[in-house]
């Protein structure tokens, strides 16, 4: 990880808003869902940035919106000069053979009625990069880089077990070489045994050709392990920023705190000497606005201050970035 | 010692299917003993939750098929009981927190029909008497203004209110043994903590047994006296929590713990990985079932399968190889 070039990819004030629409004959807009409500950061190359949060914290929306599925609302997409939410056709088209996604669900991400042969060469086959006798070749090779035996080129997904589906989808992320490869919770569907392998591919992966991942979860253990910096969202937004080792070490927002300790260890010697902050209630709906800190609701720490106004991600120690007004001085 | 309020013996649970027999729950035998709680641990398919429903009679017949094996509830077996019997121990004397709080309330009725139908079937209250119960249950397990959210209908309620609403319905009969399969797969983690933390303080007001089953094995550290490690239809290893946790007998309770990334980990070491699948349980392999997989297998484990034995107070475990040692046991 070198820090000191500058990033490959840049999100800046990102916002995603999708309208609520009511009416029967003329719609109108009744409201917005602010799933992803102002988030930056930078992604640096080689480096692994772990997004986490709970369902609805817009980490899905976040990547879905680098990879311009949803075109963002407002704010900016650098990766490196190019402006991606300003693409249009081709040229954005051309930008997937940079950028890569791994999906959650092996079972829903791979087409029931193509071959692996078929599902693993389709990106190629989409840039005409090689002919049909290279492609195979380049197929075979590719499914042995995730481990997979390159006879099985033939089969059909519905062959396949949970990991050896999610090892297809991970083949096909690499098959034009990317730079960045976004993995949407890739390991949350797979059984214990079978997530340690998968993650071992990853990191293995990223050892021998140089990518960088964003890697989204909701499970900071394994975000903990695989990351090298570590993002917490919260309603669309950051609320922490930090080295992995830092925001396990030195957690400076309540929620990440909270979020932190409600992750049970599996070792009852240190899981009965540790403390439990129990949140109160649910996350409120993205549909409102709340004219303080979003998290003020549930928050353990609540001041004054958390119900007027709205705290700014900024960084409060090298490289540790919090949006709370216990730890911006107020 | 206590007598166990659940004693199950040698259960066996097929399913017959056109590629042949699936042997599910493979000959189980284990203890709950009351007010204690006991963990249940393993992979998908592993019969976990196959375990319970053979002996709650909620296993569809055919396909599937009780084998052999008896369960024994206060003196009672449950296996080959009466359906109007075992309907009146169901939801009464044993409850169930089911896995998916979205699937598991009628979303056609409303949490008051839903709730008030055991109290009024297995205890004879009068509508009005069980509507009064259930909006004190719901304010027992924490939601806020009981009164007015009776009348809601279950999409009304987030996820970890549905929770809340079926644990409310699972203790409304005050049941000696609460089963929870999975209760805070479906939730985030710190919903997750809630509901165990509620789940903790329920039990040391009643006084139940908790059948705790998850793949979790992060979540039965903190809340389980013992664990049960299932693979493949089989226990493989039985032991009480803490040694479980300091001392895994079998490698792969011992290859389970070392796979998991823990949030405490000082440095960042690759992962301990399982090598391939369980086995599909038609085809299972000659021997031990995990021998495919074990890090430790040797000449016997590929040619008989081993018995769950004791091995020190309090501990079972079905290997040929102790993996202590690192020799035959």
């Amino acid at each position: 990880m070198n820090k000191n070039n500058s990033p490959l990819l840049s999100l800046k004030d990102v916002k995603v808003h999708f309208p609520i629409q009511a009416g029967l004959l003329i719609k109108k807009n009744i409201g917005y869902i602010r799933a992803v409500n102002g988030v930056s950061f930078d992604l640096f190359k080689g480096e692994t940035l772990g997004l986490v949060g709970e369902s609805g914290c817009g980490k899905s929306t976040t990547a879905k919106a680098i990879l311009q599925l949803n075109r963002p609302t407002s704010g900016s997409i650098k990766l490196e000069d190019t402006e991606l939410t300003k693409l249009r056709g081709e040229p954005l088209r051309q930008i997937y053979k940079r950028l890569q996604v791994i999906y959650q669900d092996p079972y829903a991400s791979l087409n029931p009625r193509m071959t692996v042969g078929q599902i693993v060469g389709e990106p190629i086959m989409c840039f005409k990069l090689l002919d049909s006798r290279a492609r195979r070749g380049r197929v075979e090779e590719l499914l042995e880089i995730v481990g997979l035996d390159p006879r099985f080129l033939n089969r059909y997904p519905h062959e396949f077990s949970g990991g050896q589906r999610q090892r297809i989808g991970i083949a096909r992320a690499l098959a034009l070489d990317p730079e960045i490869v976004i993995c949407d919770e890739p390991v949350s569907a797979l059984d214990v045994s079978i997530r340690a392998q998968i993650i071992n591919l990853l990191e293995e992966l990223q050892e021998k050709f140089g990518f960088s991942y964003i890697f989204i979860a909701h499970d900071l253990s394994v975000v903990k392990h695989i990351s090298n910096r570590v993002a917490v969202m919260y309603l669309g937004k950051i609320v922490e920023l930090a080295p992995a080792e830092t925001i396990y070490d030195t957690p400076l927002h309540p929620y990440t705190r909270a979020l932190l300790s409600a992750i049970p260890i599996p070792d009852p010697a240190v899981e009965s000497k540790r403390k439990r902050i129990i949140l109160k209630g649910d996350v409120p709906g993205p549909d409102k606005v709340y004219p303080g800190c979003d998290f003020a609701s549930r928050c353990p720490k609540k001041m004054d201050v958390c119900d007027r106004e709205t705290p700014q991600l900024s960084e409060v120690a090298p490289g540790h970035f919090a949006s709370c007004f216990l730890c911006n001085g107020k | 010692m206590t007598e166990p309020i659940l004693s199950i013996k040698n259960l066996q649970t097929q399913f017959h299917t056109t590629d042949g027999v699936v042997r599910a729950v493979d000959g189980i035998s284990f203890d709950l003993d009351p007010g204690t709680t006991l963990g249940i641990v393993g992979e998908s398919g592993c019969g976990k939750s196959v375990t319970h429903m053979s002996f709650l009679g909620l296993i569809p017949q055919p396909p599937g098929k009780i084998a052999g094996g008896e369960a024994m509830f206060k003196g009672r077996n449950l296996i080959g009981m009466a359906k109007s019997e075992l309907r009146k121990i169901r939801g009464n004397e044993i409850a169930v927190i089911f896995q998916d709080p979205m699937t598991s309330l009628n979303p056609f009725l409303k949490i008051s029909r839903q709730m008030t139908e055991g109290l009024e079937i297995h205890k004879g209250f009068s509508h009005k008497d069980a509507l009064a119960k259930a909006v004190a249950l719901l304010d027992s397990v924490g939601i806020p203004s009981p009164d007015k959210r009776i009348n809601d209908y279950p999409h009304q309620f987030s996820g970890g209110m549905r929770q809340r609403v079926m644990i409310a319905m699972a203790l409304s009969c005050s049941p000696s043994i609460l089963i929870a399969d999975e209760p805070t797969t479906a939730l985030d983690v710190t919903i997750q903590a809630q509901i165990l933390d509620l789940l903790k303080k329920l039990q040391s007001e009643t006084g139940a047994a908790i059948m705790l089953i998850t793949h979790d094995l992060g979540v039965v550290a903190g809340m389980t006296e013992k664990i049960i490690v299932m693979y493949a239809g089989k226990i493989v290893e039985k032991a009480d929590t803490s040694s479980l946790f300091s001392r895994p007998l079998h490698p792969y309770t011992f290859a389970l713990l070392k796979s998991l990334p823990r949030l405490d980990a000082r440095e960042k070491e690759k992962l301990y990985s399982i090598a391939g699948l369980p086995p599909d349980l038609i085809h299972n392999p000659k021997g031990c079932k995990f021998n495919p997989r074990c890090a430790f297998a040797t000449g016997k484990c590929f040619e008989e399968e081993p018995e769950l034995v004791e091995v020190g107070p309090g501990r079972r475990v079905a290997c040929w190889i102790d993996i202590e040692k690192g020799g035959a046991r």
